[in-house]
């Protein structure tokens, strides 16, 4: 079980490694990409225990591999395990997806089928990682460009019946859900209502950009007005839930992030008021 | 399908070069250009002198051809590119410099971000403290990314020539190849061209081999009156150069 953690936050990024040793960063936390510090030394570690000193830290993944066929990198397990004793975070997370196969590495995160079979691996993959950290993780939703044709259940039924099974949290990224629906013409507010509530501890808002007929999952752009309404209409479920900006292409300034977490904070006020 | 059965065909896909005719019905074609544009945009950005030495279009083509012809391995996007090096010498056999000029920014990158080690202090030196040292025992370990590579081209040249933008540089060929040495010291990356003498010495810390049996065989070689005092000369150098660490100690 994580403790929820209710609060605003950005992801760390390096164009703004100076702004937070050097500023007061008004954020509640911080959100690593926990590969850019795993089996590394030098200035980005000093910096990252700099900034583990001044604010709370969230480590976010993107190479657990989770619904690999093939299991776990062990390696990889042993590696987060060593950074986790280090920067001690709030909690980990990672996303529902594959990223290779046969030693191979895409470095993307890859769409699951939604079958049983899938389930069952996602599933004992989650429980071994969970049992070599030594604690509950927390995994994203995926943005994705294809639905297999042999699913057994839908993306959020999935994510449900995972949360279930391993004892695991969810970190919902908004962006995704709206980017998915429109890819594959299902209701965004379908899928957040599937949702159970206390298993959400995180959310994440950020942007995406137009391809050719489909949403592209960029997170290079502002968040958008459609991100945003499904964010107000539903952070009243999720109140107890920390908030993230997340931007990892085409970074802006700090202040122009700052401006966008005030947004988050002041459509979470409003919203939670209303509810109360 | 099985789910491995769809992750390798699925992945299949994904690495397909241009010939591959995908299925229409699902769009791969998302997934195999963002794959190819995220290894494509590593590459640029950790071989940008590289990039600005060959020209845009031939780097492209130079990438493009490595993320087709060596796909990633490691869970990490940050080990991706470590063997840029030997796609380029496939691909510049005419061009010594470009090869070589790749694995100098690669090295530097590695080292910037190598795992700690803790350096041999140059305040030791003359403080008593290292006569304190079991000598005959001792083995240095290498400062964090240490790299060595025989150069045919005067690549340092290259770089400072790159770095300061001057334009269309010249190439000059070494009269022999000369060895480079890459390190950090303290959170800064550096480089230099190793003297003759320092070379064998180097070679030997590198493989492990003891200062005792360093200082035999340059004893061997040299005689000891010759061969002891100009150890000492280097290790000096070297400590100042935060170029040795303690044994175990990475």
């Amino acid at each position: 079980m994580i403790s929820p953690f209710s609060g605003f936050g950005l992801g760390l990024r390096k164009d703004h490694y100076s702004d937070f040793l050097n500023r007061d960063v008004p954020v509640d936390f911080v959100e690593i990409i926990s590969e850019n510090y795993m089996a590394c030394g030098g200035k980005p570690l000093h910096i990252l225990d700099a900034i583990c000193e001044r604010h709370p830290v969230i480590m976010h993944g993107v190479s657990m591999s989770v619904g690999s066929a093939q299991g776990l990198n062990q390696d990889y397990l042993v590696a987060l395990k060593a950074l986790a004793k280090r920067v001690d975070p709030l909690w980990l997370s990672d996303h529902l997806c594959w990223t290779g196969v046969d030693g191979l590495n895409t470095h993307d995160l890859l769409p699951m089928p939604y079958t049983f079979e899938a389930l069952d691996i996602v599933c004992a993959n989650i429980l071994q990682a969970q049992d070599v950290l030594e604690r509950p993780m927390l995994f994203e939703n995926p943005s994705s460009y294809i639905v297999f044709d042999n699913a057994d259940m839908t993306e959020w039924d999935f994510l449900a019946a995972m949360a279930e099974r391993t004892g695991c949290h969810l970190l919902l990224d908004i962006n995704n859900i709206y980017v998915s629906a429109a890819n594959h013409g299902f209701v965004a507010d379908t899928y957040l209502a599937a949702i159970p509530p206390e298993r959400v501890r995180q959310i994440h808002l950020a942007g995406h950009t137009q391809g050719d007929g489909i949403l592209i999952d960029t997170h290079s752009t502002p968040v958008c007005d459609g991100v945003w309404d499904l964010y107000s209409s539903e952070i009243g479920r999720f109140g107890h839930a920390a908030v993230m900006i997340e931007r990892d292409d085409d970074i802006p300034s700090l202040d122009e992030l700052l401006d966008e977490l005030a947004l988050a904070r002041a459509s979470a006020r409003a919203s939670l008021a209303v509810a109360a | 399908m099985s789910l491995l059965a769809l992750q390798r065909e699925f992945h299949a896909h994904v690495i397909a070069d241009d010939e591959a005719v995908l299925p229409s019905a699902l769009r791969y074609d998302v997934y195999r250009n963002n794959y190819r544009t995220q290894l494509v945009d590593c590459l640029a950005s950790v071989y940008e002198k590289t990039r600005l030495w060959v020209g845009e279009d031939s780097f492209e083509a130079a990438a493009c051809h490595h993320v087709l012809t060596r796909p990633p391995t490691s869970w990490t996007i940050d080990d991706y590119g470590s063997d840029f090096c030997l796609t380029l010498e496939q691909l510049f056999p005419k061009d010594p410099e470009v090869p070589e000029l790749a694995w100098l920014e690669w090295a530097m990158q590695h080292a910037f971000a190598a795992n700690d080690a803790v350096a041999l202090d140059p305040a030791w030196l003359g403080s008593g403290i290292l006569e304190t040292v079991d000598w005959d025992g001792l083995c240095f370990g290498l400062a964090p990314g240490f790299q060595s590579r025989k150069m045919n081209s005067d690549v340092v040249a290259l770089w400072s020539a790159l770095k300061n933008e001057v334009a269309h540089p010249d190439v000059v060929m070494c009269d022999a190849p000369a060895t480079l040495i890459v390190w950090r010291k303290a959170h800064s990356p550096h480089f230099r061209l190793l003297d003759a003498a320092e070379v064998q010495v180097i070679d030997q810390i590198a493989a492990g081999q003891s200062f005792a049996a360093i200082c035999e065989v340059l004893s061997d070689q040299q005689g000891a009156d010759q061969a002891i005092p100009a150890l000492g000369a280097m290790l000096v150098r070297w400590i100042n150069d935060g170029l040795l660490t303690l044994p175990d100690s990475n």
